[in-house]
């Protein structure tokens, strides 16, 4: 197996972000690209947040390189977990290879410097939703941790219990949990919620995730919107009208005021997240009760959610985190280890980077190549963002 | 009417009744081996043919030919008892519960029956030096009190004994010892004949019983399973020979002294014996291949049957009207035989289960229609029983092949719709229904079991009834294991949500990567609203849009079961060639309710 007569070398570096734990290959997925012929460089102290030392990503026959310059000037191959800084896309080599989120709806920015510095990069988020593409499907593996970990959140600072419990010295009643957005988060949530013992309803505007919500032994919470289809045919979902999302927030005020805990997960891709949670929702709300805002980053579903505080407004707690699949970097980085892997894997053929761009997941996965940004989706969101 | 007759046909009505309610229990897994056992116990001509042939003729002119028809009688009707119990002894072995298997060895029925009937024997033979009247000699005893009471006690015992049998095959556990119970009971009834008054010499008996026990003998153990479609008609043709020989012995004897009803019962039987023998013999004629299995058809068809069969019937009411003696009885057996062969001739061998369904059924009439001559009780329940059973086995034949009765009965017989079976098998195959005790007979013999949760089983909310099946299954001591695909469900981690809350222990379930070598040694996988992560066209189908995602290789199992609401597609929206598969069973509905209904019968089962 070689890359230009020599082994292609597929490199990590340490994740810079403030906060962020994870490493795009763990060990065992650095091991099995050592096995498929691939050399594998890890920048010393990348696996530290994840619990993974240097050592052993040395012992399945990584090498360790000191420095993320040094790494960045041999790599051939980068993978990553979070977007890149501008100065990390400048330490790469022309013409090298990029594998992280990056979210490049929304950075334009990053977008056109990755395609300056003629990289061929790959959008972990542009991933499509089809059968065959699930092993690569990072947002959901990432978005369930994020749905896992918003209810023990909740459950945390809830200052009620979960289950309902009969005992000598009275009846608890079990808490009362509303999921908004049935998307991998959410149903995550949902289970999570129920296994808690909690009682959980979901919502969500595409009411065929009705069946999804109950399959999970939840109940759908339903009112009439009057709205055609919510679902775009990739199985997100779509913006709704201006006139259609006051109704929505009227509807959701008059329900959420039963709810102990509200998790919002409702995001529609490269766009603000719908404000779903109003001021006067929140203000209608229960004293003690709980929002987690899992959309914080987006902007957030509730009005008064700040990213990555903790806000009390009108006795409700409000948590707006902005990266909870971090909070569990070992189970994080190996789903996300599988993810990059498998897609390196279908990009790679005989060890050297073979891009069909009739492949479905190319298409959607791949933002720059060769100093173009190729991305129909992408070159719309950066003509957009600069027209404004 | 004679109250002799009134009985008669009390009889037959009820042995009917019973025969119908019997079948319907029986699984389509068991309905080769019943066909053979029913054909077994329709040899209980052999209890007329034993009478007719041991007669005594001296004051009957040409009475040797009565004595001759009666011995061919009784070599056929042997050979097809002896042949039949033996094939289907054979067949029913093949259905070892998990139970048996692990036990290694076979369970000797053959000694437990024979310890049975040497301890009856032994009974009787006890029974029979206590009740002697001091100083009376035991032959004498025998001859002037027993015989006659012999007789009656022997044929009640084994119509109890074949309806019993018959009943045994609504589960592969008891089928064997159920079929060990109808031989013992034509072994009854044949003893008992040989009470009969009007027996008077055994010797001829005894050497035609011996070259039908041999040659059914050899039949029975020699023949390959492969060829006990044509065995079952042959065993037909003999059957429905020895009643239309019997019927032609009858009508030599008596000739002009039988009363109408006699005449009628005896029309009925040498008319029906006459076709379903020939028929039978072209039938089995077509599945050796000594014969084209294509239908034969020609012009006027139709019409030449409907005139022949007019012919027949006329000339049969003419002699019940005039009860005369005359060649015209002969005519009518010859056209019966000739219109057997014409019947079957225009079906085409795919066919053929169906119409010898059919014809078991005629021979159980032409039976029926015996003891009804010979007023033998016997004869008519098992007949009856015989007849409905056959006619009620073809008819769920065909529903299984999806034609209606009288497509199959009537016109061009087989030969459009055969057309139309290829097409469809061709573009897609053919989906296999199971209904839930035939899925829970399934799972009486199997000793691996895997269950492939998915997204329908979530959407059901079966996962408690699924754990409980699981639990029924470890605790009769079969392996059973959870298959879970990575991408089932529709979430991460969605079916381990489900199972964990129905208490399925972590160790119980395995990952797609390990199970996948082990589905070969899997007797049943039991898919449970799962699709597209079961689908073949994953591996081999490259233009599908699952090409790629690596899945549960189920169709590897010796059986699927798939649980579904209907043949709608999965997630991907593509179909499943899975189910169109040889070994792939579909069991539709609701995925709670079909487990409920499985759990149900398995229990009852027991």
């Amino acid at each position: 197996m070689a890359y230009d007569g020599r082994p292609m070398k597929v490199a990590v570096p340490k994740e810079i972000a403030a906060r962020e734990l994870r490493v795009a290959l763990t060990p065992d997925a650095a091991g099995a690209l050592v096995k498929d012929g691939l050399t594998v460089l890890v920048e010393s102290g990348a696996g530290n947040g994840a619990f993974h030392a240097d050592a052993a990503f040395e012992k399945v026959g990584a090498r360790i390189v000191p420095d993320a310059a040094s790494l960045c000037g041999e790599a051939d191959v980068l993978l990553k977990v979070q977007k890149p800084t501008l100065d990390e896309v400048d330490r790469l080599r022309a013409g090298s290879v990029l594998v992280s989120f990056l979210s490049a709806l929304t950075s334009p920015d990053l977008v056109e410097r990755l395609a300056a510095r003629r990289i061929t990069s790959f959008g972990m988020e542009g991933i499509p939703r089809i059968s065959r593409a699930q092993k690569m499907d990072a947002l959901s593996s990432q978005a369930n941790i994020a749905g896992y970990k918003a209810v023990l959140i909740a459950a945390e600072s809830l200052a009620k219990f979960f289950p309902m419990m009969m005992t000598a010295a009275g009846t608890v009643f079990a808490a009362r949990v509303l999921v908004i957005g049935a998307g991998v988060a959410g149903l995550q949530a949902i289970a999570t919620a129920r296994r808690l013992g909690a009682q959980v309803w979901g919502y969500d505007v595409r009411p065929a995730v009705k069946e999804q919500v109950e399959s999970l032994g939840a109940k759908f919470l339903e009112f009439e919107l009057g709205i055609a289809s919510a679902e775009d045919k990739g199985g997100y979902a779509k913006p709704l009208s201006a006139e259609e999302s006051r109704r929505q927030q009227e509807m959701l005020a008059e329900k959420t005021k039963d709810f102990d805990v509200v998790v919002t997960t409702a995001l529609v891709p490269g766009r603000a997240a719908p404000r779903l949670v109003t001021k006067e929702t929140v203000a209608g709300m229960r004293s003690g009760s709980v929002i987690v805002d899992l959309a914080a980053e987006a902007g957030g579903n509730c009005e008064l959610t700040e990213p990555d505080e903790v806000v009390v407004r009108h006795g409700v707690t409000i948590h707006g985190p902005t990266n909870l699949p971090a909070t569990m970097p070992v189970h994080a980085s190996q789903l996300y280890a599988r993810n990059v892997t498998e897609l390196l894997r279908e990009l790679v053929k005989d060890g050297a980077l073979a891009l069909d761009f009739d492949d479905e997941i190319v298409k959607g996965a791949c933002v720059t190549h060769a100093g173009e940004v190729v991305s129909e989706a992408v070159k719309t969101a950066v003509a957009a963002r600069k027209s404004v | 009417m004679t109250t002799e007759l009134e009985i008669g046909l009390y009889i037959f009505m009820l042995a009917g009744f019973l025969g119908y309610h019997l079948i319907t229990r029986v699984p389509p897994l068991l309905h080769t081996p019943l066909m053979s056992a029913t054909n077994a116990i329709a040899a209980i001509s052999l209890v007329g043919s034993l009478v007719v042939a041991g007669s005594d003729y001296s004051a009957v002119p040409n009475g040797w030919v009565c004595t001759l028809l009666g011995l061919a009688a009784v070599t056929c009707s042997a050979t097809n008892a002896v042949g039949g119990f033996l094939i289907t002894d054979r067949m029913l072995r093949m259905f070892r519960t998990a139970e048996q298997r692990a036990r290694g060895t076979r369970r000797p029925v053959e000694l437990q029956a024979l310890a049975g009937v040497l301890a009856i024997a032994g009974v009787v033979v006890a029974l029979l030096y206590a009740t002697k009247p001091a100083g009376m000699v035991m032959t004498e005893y025998l001859h002037a009190h027993v015989a006659p009471e012999a007789l009656r006690y022997c044929y009640i015992l084994s119509a109890a004994m074949f309806v019993l049998g018959l009943k045994g095959l609504s589960s592969p556990k008891w089928a064997r010892s159920g079929m060990a119970l109808a031989a013992f009971g034509m072994l009854v009834a044949v003893v008992g004949t040989l009470f009969h008054p009007h027996i008077v010499t055994y010797r001829w008996i005894a050497l035609a019983f011996g070259i039908g026990a041999v040659a059914g003998g050899t039949m029975g153990l020699r023949i390959p399973m492969t060829a006990v479609p044509q065995r079952t008609a042959l065993s037909h043709s003999l059957g429905a020979l020895a009643a239309c020989l019997v019927g032609i012995s009858e009508y030599v004897r008596y000739q002009g002294e039988l009363g109408r009803v006699t005449l009628t019962a005896l029309d009925f039987e040498v008319i029906v014996g006459g076709l379903t023998f020939t028929g039978s013999l072209m039938a089995a004629a077509k599945l050796q291949e000594l014969l084209r299995g294509r239908p034969i058809t020609y012009r006027g068809q139709n019409v030449l049957n409907l005139t022949l069969l007019s012919i027949i019937l006329g000339s049969g009411i003419y002699l019940i009207v005039t009860q005369a003696a005359t060649p015209f009885f002969y005519v009518m057996v010859a056209l019966s035989l000739v219109f057997g062969l014409l019947l079957v001739i225009p079906i085409g061998a795919a066919d053929m289960p169906v119409v010898i369904a059919l014809l078991n059924s005629y021979g159980g009439l032409a039976d029926a229609a015996m003891g009804f001559v010979l007023m033998n009780k016997i004869q008519i329940i098992t007949g009856s029983l015989d007849g409905t059973s056959g006619f009620l086995l073809s008819l769920l034949m065909c529903r299984a092949m999806n034609r209606s009765a009288v497509n199959v009965l009537f016109g061009a017989f087989g030969k459009v719709s055969e057309d139309e079976v290829a097409a469809g098998a061709e573009a897609k195959g053919t989906v296999r229904n199971i209904t839930p005790d035939e899925t829970a007979v399934l799972f009486e013999t199997a000793s691996n079991v895997v269950v492939v949760p998915g997204y329908g089983m979530a959407v059901a909310q079966a996962q408690h009834a699924v754990a409980e099946l699981g639990n029924i299954l470890r605790a009769r001591g079969v392996d059973t294991k959870f298959a879970i695909h990575p991408v089932a469900g529709r979430m991460p981690g969605h079916m381990n949500v489900l199972l964990a809350e129905a208490n399925v222990p972590y160790e119980h379930l395995v990952e797609m990567e390990h199970i996948n070598p082990y589905f070969p040694e899997a007797d049943i996988v039991l898919v449970v609203g799962a699709n597209d992560v079961t689908n073949p066209a994953a591996k081999n189908n490259k233009s599908s849009p699952l090409y790629g995602m690596p899945i549960l290789e189920v169709s590897r199992a010796k059986s699927v079961i798939v649980l579904k609401r209907s043949m709608r597609p999965g997630f991907a929206g593509v179909d499943n060639d899975l189910y169109y598969s040889e070994n792939c069973m579909m069991l539709f509905g609701d995925a709670k309710d079909s487990l409920t209904k499985l759990i149900g019968e398995m229990k009852s089962l027991l």
